[in-house]
């Protein structure tokens, strides 16, 4: 029902549907107090025994108003009513349940409920084993959750950013304004956030007076400063949902979840928080009593009923009853009865207490023994054998601070056996989470007033910053005193202690004969706590509980912790622009707009997309380009894009000296203008990483490293140049995207270059032998640099010039090379190639193999060391029955080899005590006309001509193949020394 | 023979947009070289950048400006980047000057420049750089290497409000994208 003077409804007027049934509220509600107002009571089903539920609170404590908003791909289940900003053209439906939400035939678990308690499945489906994969666990599945997604992609936007201040200030009641205020004095960065639409926090539920007016009023005041100060920022609709170390936090801004277009601009966007010192204002969270049928649609929160009451004008029914063991309870009773309601009475567990209201009816010493009404709550029986007929019971089981966040860093509670309430450890204090007001534990806000000048200036003073006046309010007086009457001895199979799980005082009783005293276990073994509340308004009922079965209070028990996120957050909010191909940059190569005109296929290969095949005119299957590429640069010249090889610009007095120390072999005596090939082991003596070395200068190396290994042989370089020789003069620079570089393979190799560059004397056999380099210039003063190397065993050379002109280079060597017929291939024709020459790649130097397995142990140089040498020695790398590096080629020329194949000698059986090794690489052969295949198997080298089986178990599948050289064209290497 | 002709391009082709009032603009720059100090060399390195430039060696994260336009600035203990808009004798001059006492290695091609201004450049960058842009913090001329999502990149703050990003070039259209992205998603 909606108060008709209320403010609210003056304001605009919302047009909204919840499961189906068109309401109305008004600006300013949230989708919860839009239902209370409308008189719906059942707004869900629990998630266990599907008993009927209704609104519970007013925040992001809510463990039973879970809804499902939007439509379509926009569906999002399990959202808190309390939590949703109204607005017109909402769409709302409930979850959980099977026919509908007032009749739900999945209710019949209600009835197997002392059959289902906790832990039933750990019990219930031990036998058989069978059963539990194929019909249990589907069974279980399917009963279980709450909403239901959409099971279509998400089209919202989502973002993410990054927020710097001195001072984060969580919440935005009185305590987290005066703080604001006070530290906006000292002209750092105050960043404020505020979970609600309105700031204001828990002033705006109460009827309290500040500086003698409504508290409205000074919340409008002190607004209105802290916006024009240029070093605050308010921040709305935002939740802290999780602090980490190093004073970083993460909130999740609601951005456009309010309006009802959908927006190009992001639905929400994900904040990384650094700030020095954090100020939580969160407040405090009421918490219920467990008694029998305490979760009937209409029993709610007593503090939760005043604020809908005092903010929204709204309420359940007219005979209101208030069950209580504090204070608190008493003022619902105050202000509801000043809005003209019925109070029918209010029940205090305490005998003896100041009565508040005198005109109240009131029941002390008294507890609830049972509630009638199932789909609403209709009437209440008191200890004393009292029935009272009421529409709306709210219970106040006492404030627990909201310490949620203090948590995420380990810092464990202390309880106050003051206040009966757990308080932050020392840990947040370290953390510089500094709690205040509530959260705090001080509840009466003169009390809160006076402390939060106080605990506020003295972080001012501490941090040595120019000190503010203090913040002088007059405010109402209030008293707040707790009892822990928080669970019932009647009834405990209905007596609820955690809404959201469906957890009962019996369950807890479970747990407890069971030995899962602990609270850890209790946690685990019930469920206490767990899901989309986290236990917020159950926790420290089940501690109770736990506390009165053992005979102890709760500080002995002791309490979990919460951990992140404080609410429920989306997936596409954590992964923010992240989606798509926009997960991860992409690299493109310098000669990316010229493939693309001859329409290359790209493949990824880590960021960077490189052409694969060049598809020509008639070419249906990959393998037609391929072959044809190979063909052409075996019978005359091809052009490939080798850019993304890492390439690492290498200066210094000691560069050579750095050099040996990093690769196996030595490179101090390499002459200028000469490449040499070089080989890294890691440090435990496995092969890391290998590649061509070029020196340009006495003190000046290039260095080229795997594509795939790029980034992480430089960071190791830096590794050693920085941690392991810091006394070397040598200096890494990444030039990878500096030069585009490109491999001109084949016999017309060097006619085609000799077109390109300026001198074409300079690279004749004589001038520029096999594995020379050196600067020159092509196409007229164009700066380039050319090494004499080849992955392909052809005459080769890899050309670089600026990047800047890679497009133009690679478009002018395949228009050049027109008379040679000259042909661009891509990384298959590339890996064919290696293969055929028997050149190792990635998928022979992967981490498990090493020098000698890969027939490189002449590289280790015995006289000076270098990373791994002493290691490689290791017997089991050097017996003679290592794997080593050889050829295979099918006996069957027709058959198919596939990677990763096992190799077993001919009549032994495949197993892994048969194994003698496997095939890295396969490819068709073009120039051979059938498959080859590099590998490793035991005694390779002394092997050859022998055969085994290559048996691949994925595929069922065994091909015979004889073991052979790994130089499968140009043993000799007659050509690319032509 | 006929001449073969080498076209230049810049890596993304001179771009320039306005969205949401941000001046988004490739920085166009004739050549990019980083300086290393040699191990114990920076009080020759200092005397020689003032000798080859006219201004001072920047201390580390910051930055000068020569009187010819040549922007210069200092990333780490021993490394500093150089860029050379336009100025016709920086290759034949002022490098060879420099080789005198830095090792130096050409970057002009492994790096693009997008310049950012307007009044709302802070709230676009808050989204995809990491750094506190607080001018108490960051001041004119202040200089840092960051990571935006998930690149590699070198800012350096013009003026209040006009920064110019360095990110590698062959990722440069996916920074941009970023750039764009974040513009429009304030």
């Amino acid at each position: 029902m909606r108060n008709s003077s209320h403010p609210i409804t003056n304001k605009q007027k919302l047009s909204f549907t919840f499961n189906g049934k068109k309401y109305f509220g008004y600006k300013g509600d949230t989708l919860a107090s839009a239902l209370i107002a409308n008189n719906v009571k059942i707004v869900g089903r629990s998630f266990k025994y599907h008993r009927p539920r209704g609104i519970f609170s007013a925040g992001s404590e809510e463990p039973n108003a879970l809804v499902e908003l939007g439509a379509g791909p926009y569906k999002e289940p399990n959202t808190k009513a309390t939590n949703v900003e109204l607005f017109d053209g909402l769409e709302g439906s409930s979850q959980n349940f099977l026919g509908s939400v007032n009749f739900d035939f999945m209710a019949i678990n209600d009835l197997l409920k002392n059959f289902i308690g906790a832990g039933f499945y750990y019990k219930t489906f031990m036998w058989p084993k069978r059963f539990w994969e194929k019909l249990y666990e589907p069974i279980i599945r399917r009963a279980a959750g709450l909403g239901k997604l959409s099971l279509k992609a998400d089209p919202s936007q989502y973002d993410k950013g990054y927020l710097h201040c001195d001072f984060l200030i969580i919440g935005s009641g009185i305590s987290g304004l005066m703080s604001a205020l006070l530290l906006a004095e000292t002209g750092g960065e105050v960043l404020i956030v505020e979970e609600d639409f309105i700031l204001g926090g828990r002033l705006n539920s109460e009827r309290l007076v500040i500086n003698g007016n409504q508290s409205s009023i000074w919340i409008g005041q002190a607004v209105k400063k802290l916006k024009s100060l240029k070093n605050v920022r308010i921040l709305n609709r935002t939740t802290v949902f999780a602090a980490f170390d190093h004073g970083i936090f993460a909130a999740i801004e609601k951005k456009t979840d309010h309006i009802l277009e959908k927006s190009p601009k992001p639905r929400q966007i994900n904040w990384k928080i650094y700030t020095k010192s954090c100020i939580l204002a969160s407040g405090a969270i009421e918490r219920s009593i467990a008694f029998p049928q305490n979760d009937r649609p209409g029993i709610m929160l007593a503090g939760s009923v005043r604020t809908y009451a005092n903010r929204f004008g709204a309420h359940y029914g007219q005979k209101i009853a208030i069950y209580t063991n504090n204070d608190d309870g008493w003022r619902t009773a105050d202000d509801l009865k000043n809005m003209g309601l019925e109070i029918k009475a209010v029940i205090d567990t305490r005998k003896e207490i100041k009565a508040l209201s005198s005109c109240i009816p009131s029941y002390l010493g008294q507890t609830i023994t049972k509630t009638y009404g199932r789909k609403g709550i209709k009437a209440i029986k008191l200890s004393s054998g009292s029935k009272l007929n009421v529409d709306c019971l709210a219970v106040s089981g006492g404030w627990s601070s909201n310490i949620h966040l203090t948590c995420h860093k380990r810092g464990r509670p202390v309880w106050d056996n003051i206040y009966k309430n757990f308080l932050s450890g020392d840990n947040a204090q370290k953390d510089n989470i500094i709690p205040v007001g509530a959260t705090r534990g001080i509840f009466e806000i003169q009390n809160i007033i006076s402390d939060t000048n106080r605990v506020i200036l003295s972080l001012i003073e501490k941090n040595g910053l120019s000190m503010p006046a203090h913040i002088k309010l007059t405010s109402s007086k209030e008293q707040y005193s707790c009892s822990l009457d928080l669970v019932s001895s009647s009834n405990p199979s209905n007596s609820f202690i955690d809404l959201q799980n469906d957890v009962t005082q019996k369950d807890i009783e479970l747990s407890f004969k069971e030995g899962f005293k602990s609270v850890e276990h209790l946690k685990r073994y019930s469920t206490l706590g767990m899901a989309t509340d986290q236990g917020k308004t159950s926790n420290i009922l089940g501690l109770a509980s736990m506390a009165k079965l053992k005979g102890t209070d709760i500080s002995e028990v002791g309490t979990t912790i919460f951990r992140p996120p404080y609410v429920p957050v989306a997936i596409s909010a954590i992964a923010a622009r992240s989606r798509g191909k926009d997960f991860k940059p992409t690299r493109l190569t310098p000669s990316h707009n010229v493939a693309s005109k001859r329409n290359a296929v790209f493949v990824e290969t880590g960021n960077w997309l490189r052409a694969q095949w060049f598809p020509e005119k008639g070419e249906t299957f990959w393998r037609q380009s391929v072959d044809r590429e190979v063909m052409q640069t075996r019978n005359s010249v091809g052009i490939c894009d080798v850019t993304t090889l890492g390439k690492i610009d290498i200066q210094g007095k000691d560069c050579s000296e750095f050099l040996n120390f990093v690769y196996t072999n030595a490179f101090a005596k390499l002459p200028i203008n000469r490449v040499r090939y070089g080989l890294m082991l890691r440090e435990d003596g496995v092969a890391y990483d290998d590649g061509t070395t070029a020196r340009l200068g006495e003190n000046h190396f290039i260095m080229t490293t795997t594509t795939a290994n790029a980034p992480l042989v430089l960071r190791n370089l830096e590794f050693v140049r920085q941690c392991l020789l810091p006394n070397l003069d040598v200096h890494l620079i990444s030039t990878t995207d500096s030069w585009a570089q490109y491999a001109v393979a084949g016999p017309n190799s060097r006619r085609l270059l000799q077109k390109i560059v300026d001198k074409p004397k300079d690279i004749i056999n004589e001038n520029f032998p096999f594995m020379a380099c050196r600067e020159l210039t092509i196409c007229g003063g164009i700066m380039a640099r050319l090494f004499r190397i080849s992955f392909s065993g052809e005459l080769a050379y890899e050309i670089a010039v600026p990047t800047q002109y890679g497009n133009a280079l690679f478009d002018a060597l395949l228009s050049e090379g027109e008379e040679f017929n000259a042909v661009p291939y891509g990384t298959e024709a590339l890996g064919v190639m290696r293969i055929e020459k028997g050149h190792a790649a990635g998928n022979e130097i992967n981490g498990q193999t090493t020098a000698q397995n890969l027939g490189l142990s002449r590289m280790i140089s015995k006289k000076a060391d270098s990373i791994g040498n002493i290691l490689s020695e290791r017997e089991g790398f050097n017996g003679s029955n290592i794997a080593t590096l050889s050829g295979f080629k099918p006996v069957q020329h027709s058959q198919k080899l596939e990677a990763g194949s096992h190799l077993i000698s001919l009549g032994k059986t495949p197993t892994m005590e048969n194994d003698e090794g496997w095939l890295s690489s396969v490819a068709f052969s073009p120039t051979l006309g059938h498959y080859i295949g590099l590998g490793f198997i035991e005694r390779g080298h002394t092997r050859v001509g022998e055969k085994v089986f290559a048996v691949n178990l994925l595929q069922n599948k065994t091909t015979e193949v004889e073991i052979v050289s790994p130089h499968f064209v140009d043993p000799e290497g007659i050509k690319q020394r032509g | 023979m006929a001449k073969i002709v080498l076209k230049r391009e810049k890596p993304l082709n001179g771009y320039s947009k306005v969205i949401n009032k941000i001046e988004i603009a490739e920085y166009k720059f004739d050549s990019l070289i980083s300086l290393a100090i040699p191990l114990k060399r920076e009080r020759k390195c200092k005397l020689n950048f003032k000798n080859s430039l006219g201004e001072p060696m920047p201390s580390i994260e910051n930055s000068i400006i020569s009187k010819s336009g040549i922007l210069g600035f200092r990333i780490g203990l021993d490394l500093l980047f150089i860029c050379n808009p336009s100025h016709s004798s920086f290759a034949k001059k002022t490098v060879p000057l420099l080789k005198q006492a830095f090792y130096i290695t050409d970057q002009t091609g492994g790096w693009c420049g997008v310049e950012v201004d307007g009044d709302r450049v802070i709230e676009m960058l808050e989204r995809i750089c990491p750094l506190n842009l607080s001018q108490k913090i960051f001041a004119i001329g202040d200089v840092k290497r960051t990571i935006m999502d998930h690149l590699n990149v070198i800012i350096f703050r013009e003026t209040e409000k006009k920064f110019i990003l360095f990110s590698p070039s062959s990722s440069s259209g996916s920074f941009l994208k970023s750039i764009e992205t974040s513009s429009r998603n304030i």
